[in-house]
């Protein structure tokens, strides 16, 4: 069974060519992927907060006269 | 369809849907394109396994190409009609479009140094696919290197619009040049010369890097959409506080 797993990771003696590719890949992808929705959260937050301080300020303050 | 799309509130009814839904096709197809790539199909008869950096390599070089045409497009027509949501569409395909022309430049090299003996190629294919992630770059840095917003955006359109032309150069530069890299073996005017075990997997990864870049391209909009809203709201602040302290 290990035998069989380890055969596939040779990948016919060109491991290192393969693995190496397609893990250059998952890490750009995955960096990609987490930078874009961290600045979709980090975005929708401060929209969030800016959205809360008009409405609170909406009605004209009173200490203002 | 361009004029439906335009209003922003019907694009963030649909994006809001849309968005969740090719997040989640795209780790479907990731799930079952992984596994078929590099367990279940299988070895090429010349290149052995080298064969499964195909996999990742030719869906990333279909989709930077995607990505360039339609930031081309969307740049179109944010130049003819001034439609905002398209200039947003193509400052969001930029980055996705870079990493995915990277991907094929570093992942074709790993792949010909074993099968042709050499990283890099001065080939006719290669220097175009360099062409068009450098154009990727370039349009990033012009976007980033103009402050006033709306000539940033007229003049990221009018570079994306003169790169279209490196797209066909792209396509048919292993027909019109002499070259180490192989011709097309999927779209082809005779069908696909590629053997349906390797087909059938490549097809599901480019579905699933399509999905992702779908994905990631609505979120980035809808990102570009909110920091649009929230600087608005800052800006209504500053001026009413300001009216504020004249009143004082």
């Amino acid at each position: 069974m290990s035998g069989e797993v380890a055969e596939w990771a040779a990948m016919g003696g060109y491991a290192g060519w393969v693995w190496s590719a397609w893990g250059v890949t998952a890490l750009c992808v995955g960096a990609l992927t987490l930078l874009t929705l961290r600045r979709s959260a980090q975005a929708r937050a401060r929209l969030a907060a800016r959205e809360a301080e008009a409405k609170q300020a909406a009605p004209p303050r009173r200490d203002a006269s | 369809m361009w004029s439906y799309l335009a209003n922003p509130e019907r694009f963030e009814r649909l994006a809001r849907v849309l968005t969740p839904v090719m997040w989640a096709l795209a780790g479907v197809l990731f799930l079952v394109g992984i596994p078929w790539a590099l367990v279940l199909s299988p070895p090429d008869y010349q290149q052995s396994d080298t064969v499964r950096i195909m996999y990742v390599h030719v869906p990333a070089a279909w989709l930077a190409m995607a990505a360039y045409g339609g930031m081309g497009t969307a740049s179109f027509v944010y130049f003819i009609w001034r439609h905002n949501l398209a200039d947003l569409a193509a400052r969001a395909l930029a980055p996705a479009g870079a990493v995915f022309a990277f991907l094929c430049l570093v992942t074709g090299a790993i792949w010909g140094r074993p099968m042709w003996g050499a990283w890099w190629v001065w080939d006719a294919r290669l220097t175009s696919m360099l062409v068009l992630f450098l154009l990727f770059l370039g349009y990033i840095a012009l976007r980033a290197a103009i402050e006033d917003e709306r000539l940033a955006a007229r003049s990221g359109a009018i570079l994306a619009m003169a790169g279209l032309i490196n797209l066909p150069i792209i396509k048919f530069s292993v027909d019109w040049w002499n070259t180490l890299h192989q011709p097309a073996s999927v779209f082809r005017f005779d069908g696909p010369t590629i053997h349906a075990s390797q087909l059938w997997p490549l097809l599901v990864m480019a579905l699933a890097f399509t999905a992702l870049l779908t994905a990631l391209v609505l979120t980035s909009m809808r990102t570009l959409i909110a920091q649009r809203r929230a600087d608005v709201l800052l800006r209504r602040r500053e001026q009413r506080l300001e009216a504020e302290e004249l009143a004082l």
